[in-house]
């Protein structure tokens, strides 16, 4: 099912890209988390001053 | 106002913060002991790091250095007369940051105490910080024995006489020493001026090195040099002044979201906002995360403590930390761990600071403006990087590490700003 020459895309937790690396196979990291969720008043107040 | 005029309001009260913090230039003119030029610090009061504390809820590390410094005043003989004098409430404690002041790990300094006296060239306000005593053993990790207090005798009889001698005359001739420039140099050369600061302490030497050669005699001159040459955290205290005067400078700017302090005490961890005056925020503080000398571990650690994150709060130390490989030998990590630190920052400050460039990051400023509407709209807060204190009071330095600070003084601040400007 997996390819021998596999190339990964690896988004959110680094400890996968870092052991893709560590297996010799080819990988980027993607820096990215999903947006905490706030809670409404939070939200309410960052609506009225957020940029 | 309109949710338009409000965000306008807000964006342009936060481009003056940021630019003042950026403009303030601070500069070392002076030494003198600290109950004659601390404002309002009384004959019987101790400051201490971080927002204001009770003796019954300090932590064991600033404990230790409260006792310590009641022995050094002579206003007990023994540790046991010291705790009877705190808990007859024959002293007073105070935050440094309430009185222009600022002190790494317990930040303690008592009326005697010999202090760094730094003036902002823009504002001409003033900032005072205590002398670094070193590494280890030390009052600021809530060491007090006999060779604390014998160092901090000498420091107070002889470091300070040497050092007012060598300032008068810089102060005359240059009318101080430049610390912005130091730093900004000091950063190009590997420090991050938090827990890195081997630059910054040789730049400083080599600024007093002519008026230690022309103002002391060889045995003084000898003792001065040795002293600060085998403290490569000499220069930390100057660059928390420093960045005291930065931030001061950009403090009670009316609809300013940007963090102007953060702080520890031992037990809980305070921020201030530009916008919201004097006011703490607080959570109780984390334990950082490190390297442990032998025979120590976590759970020997103090909770989080000092001034030391007013570096971060202007664009240093964990803001900074992309700017020095080397400090991962120290604290932990990897070099990809000190990028990561620094691009965290970025996601949560307005700008890149003007005049701390980081070489390794294509010669970027560093991020520079903590805003507490980024922080919760991202969910990070800010990392720093910091000395670990064992938590029983007297034993000291037992390693250093990473801390992350938690959310919910950022939180309350961005409660109390929408109740203060009614949004």
């Amino acid at each position: 099912m997996i390819p021998n020459n596999l190339r990964v895309i690896n988004i959110g937790l680094r400890v996968f890209y870092q052991s893709l690396t560590e297996q010799k196979i080819e990988a980027v990291h993607v820096n990215w988390e999903p947006k905490p969720k706030l809670e409404k008043e939070i939200e309410d107040i960052l609506d009225k001053i957020d940029e | 106002m309109t949710t338009i005029a409000i965000k306008e309001r807000i964006s342009s009260a936060n481009s003056v913060t940021v630019q003042r913090m950026m403009d303030s230039d601070p500069f070392l003119v002076d030494v003198d002991l600290a109950g004659k030029r601390i404002p309002n610090l009384k004959s019987k009061m101790i400051l201490h790091a971080g927002p204001p504390i009770e003796w019954e809820d300090m932590s064991g590390t600033l404990r230790g250095a409260i006792l310590g410094a009641i022995l050094l005043e002579k206003w007990a003989d023994s540790i046991k007369e010291a705790e009877e004098l705190v808990v007859l409430k024959k002293i007073e404690f105070d935050s440094c940051h309430n009185h222009s002041s600022v002190g790494p790990m317990a930040g303690v300094i008592s009326p005697n105490m010999p202090v760094f006296v730094i003036k902002d060239r823009l504002s001409q306000n003033y900032a005072y910080t205590n002398f670094n005593e070193g590494l280890g053993k030390a009052l600021r990790f809530g060491a007090y024995d006999e060779e604390v207090l014998t160092k901090l005798n000498w420091m107070r009889e002889s470091l300070f006489k040497f050092l007012k001698i060598i300032l008068q005359k810089l102060e005359k001739e240059k009318g101080g020493i430049g610390l912005k420039s130091i730093i900004s140099q000091a950063l190009q050369m590997g420090d991050e001026c938090h827990n890195r600061n081997q630059a910054g302490t040789l730049l400083f030497l080599k600024e007093i090195m002519p008026y230690i050669f022309s103002y002391l005699d060889r045995k003084q001159a000898n003792e001065l040099f040795s002293f600060i040459s085998s403290n490569n955290h000499f220069f930390l205290n100057l660059v928390m002044a420093a960045s005291k005067c930065m931030a001061d400078q950009a403090h009670n700017i009316e609809y300013s979201t940007i963090v102007t302090a953060i702080a520890r005490n031992g037990t809980e961890v305070g921020i201030r906002i530009s916008g919201l005056g004097d006011q703490w925020f607080t959570d109780k503080a984390p334990i950082p995360k490190g390297l442990y000398f032998p025979g120590y571990s976590s759970k020997d650690a103090n909770p989080d403590i000092g001034d030391s994150t007013i570096t971060e709060t202007v664009g240093l130390g964990g803001a900074a930390m992309a700017a020095s490989p080397s400090i991962v030998k120290f604290v932990g990590g990897t070099i990809k761990d000190i990028q990561e630190m620094t691009n965290r920052f970025r996601r949560i400050t307005i700008t890149q600071n003007k005049y701390y460039i980081i070489p390794f990051a294509e010669f970027e400023g560093t991020p520079t403006g903590i805003d507490i509407r980024k922080i919760m709209q991202s969910g990070l807060t800010p990392k720093a990087n910091t000395g670990i204190a064992h938590k029983t009071p007297g034993i000291g330095q037992i390693g250093a590490g990473i801390v992350t600070l938690p959310i919910k003084p950022f939180k309350e601040a961005l409660m109390s700003y929408a109740r203060t400007y009614k949004i």
